[in-house]
């Protein structure tokens, strides 16, 4: 039966780049922060000289996201009533009292881990668990929306966790890599551990995407259409390419052949880097760019959106060099001391 | 027996729909929607094959959902019910997140660059509660579109819905929409996702 669409209307994406930027940034904190909890918290040793510049950089990280965050509204200065006009069917409502108590945790754990107090294992216990809340919560976010193949799967808050702790990892081995001195992480000497780890994380990872992706192509024709897009159709550059290829596939090849070479596990982070934010972006606009009825993609708003975004990462980047020459003046200590407090 | 509140809704009569687009215009006009944005607008399509062809057309609104996934993720309650159960949004408490423009599963929602807060159909509430239709059930031509109580069984709506086979859109989204329609053309109701095309 022949079929022409003589009249629709474009709708509008609802979100944009500063979205994806959000997603990936509060990710990465959560990763951050798990990882410097796994020393002082679950007691794994091979992980202490990371803890301070983890944590460090999952303050540095979260505050930009954060700011993303508020700039996309279109109403910046009502962002506090996120906090008093609570709706609990609204998991946004949940996640603003997530990234609340995780940012508080967050700071408080990083000033005891920096003054080396015995305090820093409750902080880290509560900071662990609402790390775990908040990489799960971004993909939840997503994943009670009605009606988009992609999102609606409880695979979704995994995989953004997941995706976040690789983030995490790649960004610890960037900075050891190729400027350890700025972001005092000098000396700081975990490649085995950081090398082991990302094996199975970003291992663990490709499964998870593939997994999810094979059951969205196969339940209906509205997936089949959304994973079509991401192979080949408008996300076919940035999802085969930059996240399949250059982000997951390039990064474990390099890491697995590298004989443990520092700057090789630096490079492999930069791409997984790379590789994780194209995930966010692929899985938030692939997500949404499929209409709902009739034929036309949805629109995305650009320019203005995308600046900011460019912007906020240039921000992290200052800040990771920043935070931890901060709590090295408030505590009056080094930031890779001997830490006797756990 | 107590006398039910209102349940404001609406029923489209596709077989006298002649595809004027007066409504989409009207409701520009009355609730000064943005360039490039629509609260009430029409799809039409081709199907068919010569000569045996035929024009089928769909107006769109909000559907005034029973259970409305926008009222559901609105983070800040923004999103609430008005006289009648619709769905309206509070200008003054939107923050502008766009979860529920995300969230509706009809398109019928949009982020007003103007107001800086999302923006929907609210069946011209300040109309009805003045006494009038909505501007798109006054201005339909063919007098397609029918308001009213779906509570009263004496109502326009209620009786059209009782004596004709209705259909809502995606009625498999369990979102118990408001708005009835009859002589729905199923070509109309999804996507085509074999002829995608990207806009502007």
């Amino acid at each position: 039966m022949g079929l022409t669409f003589v009249y629709q209307v474009e709708h509008h994406a609802a979100f944009g780049p500063l979205i994806v930027l959000y997603f990936f940034l509060a990710g990465l904190s959560a990763g951050l922060f798990l990882i410097s909890s796994l020393s002082t918290v679950f007691g794994l040793q091979k992980f202490k000289p990371l803890a301070k510049p983890s944590c460090a950089m999952a303050l540095a990280t979260l505050i930009p996201g954060l700011l993303a965050l508020v700039v996309d509204l279109g109403q910046p200065l009502r962002a506090m009533t996120l906090f008093f006009r609570v709706n609990p069917s609204s998991v946004m409502s949940w996640g603003s009292f997530i990234l609340l108590i995780y940012g508080l945790a967050c700071l408080v754990y990083t000033y005891y881990l920096w003054r080396e107090d015995s305090k820093v294992k409750f902080w880290g216990k509560i900071g662990a668990i609402f790390a775990v809340a908040l990489g799960l919560y971004t993909g939840f976010l997503l994943a009670v929306v009605p009606g988009r193949p992609l999102w609606n799967s409880a695979l979704l808050p995994v995989l953004f966790l997941v995706s976040g702790w690789v983030a995490a990892l790649s960004l610890l081995s960037l900075a050891q890599s190729f400027f350890a001195k700025a972001a005092q992480i000098e000396g700081a000497d975990a490649e085995e551990a950081l090398h082991g780890m990302k094996i199975w994380i970003v291992t663990l990872e490709i499964l998870l995407v593939a997994f999810h992706l094979l059951a969205v192509l196969m339940v209906n024709d509205a997936g089949r259409a959304v994973v079509q897009n991401l192979i080949s159709g408008t996300k076919g550059v940035s999802f085969m390419l930059i996240q399949v290829v250059i982000g997951m596939i390039l990064p474990l090849v390099i890491v697995l052949f590298s004989k443990r070479s520092v700057t090789a596990l630096g490079f492999s982070g930069l791409l997984s880097l790379i590789g994780v934010f194209a995930l966010r972006y692929n899985f938030v606009f692939g997500g949404e760019e499929l209409p709902q009825a009739g034929t036309l993609l949805y629109l995305f708003e650009g320019g203005r959106a995308w600046i900011l975004t460019v912007v906020l990462l240039v921000v992290t980047a200052v800040l990771i060099f920043l935070v931890p020459g901060i709590f090295n003046s408030i505590t009056g200590r080094r930031v890779t001391g001997s830490g006797k407090a756990f | 027996m107590p006398e039910k509140e209102a349940h404001y809704g609406m029923v489209i009569d596709l077989r006298r729909c002649v595809g004027c687009h007066a409504c989409t215009v009207v409701c520009k006009m009355e609730n000064s929607v943005p360039e490039g944005f629509f609260r009430s607008w029409v799809m039409e399509a081709d199907k068919g094959n010569f000569p045996n062809v035929t024009r089928v057309k769909l107006p769109r609104l909000c559907n005034q959902c029973e259970k409305a996934p926008c009222e559901q993720v609105c983070p800040v309650k923004a999103t609430h019910r008005d006289e009648g159960g619709v769905v309206v949004v509070d200008e003054k408490k939107c923050i502008g997140c766009r979860y529920c423009v995300s969230a509706c599963t009809y398109d019928a929602r949009y982020f007003s660059p103007k107001k800086g807060t999302a923006d929907k159909c609210d069946l011209c509430l300040d109309r009805v509660k003045a006494g009038m239709m909505p501007a798109c059930v006054s201005t339909c031509i063919a007098h397609a579109r029918f308001f009213g109580d779906l509570n009263d069984p004496q109502s326009e709506v209620s009786q059209l819905i009782s004596e004709n086979p209705c259909q809502v859109l995606r009625p498999e989204l369990g979102t118990k929409p408001s708005v009835y329609y009859i002589g729905l053309d199923e070509a109309l109701t999804g996507a085509d996702y074999a002829n995608l095309v990207k806009g502007r």
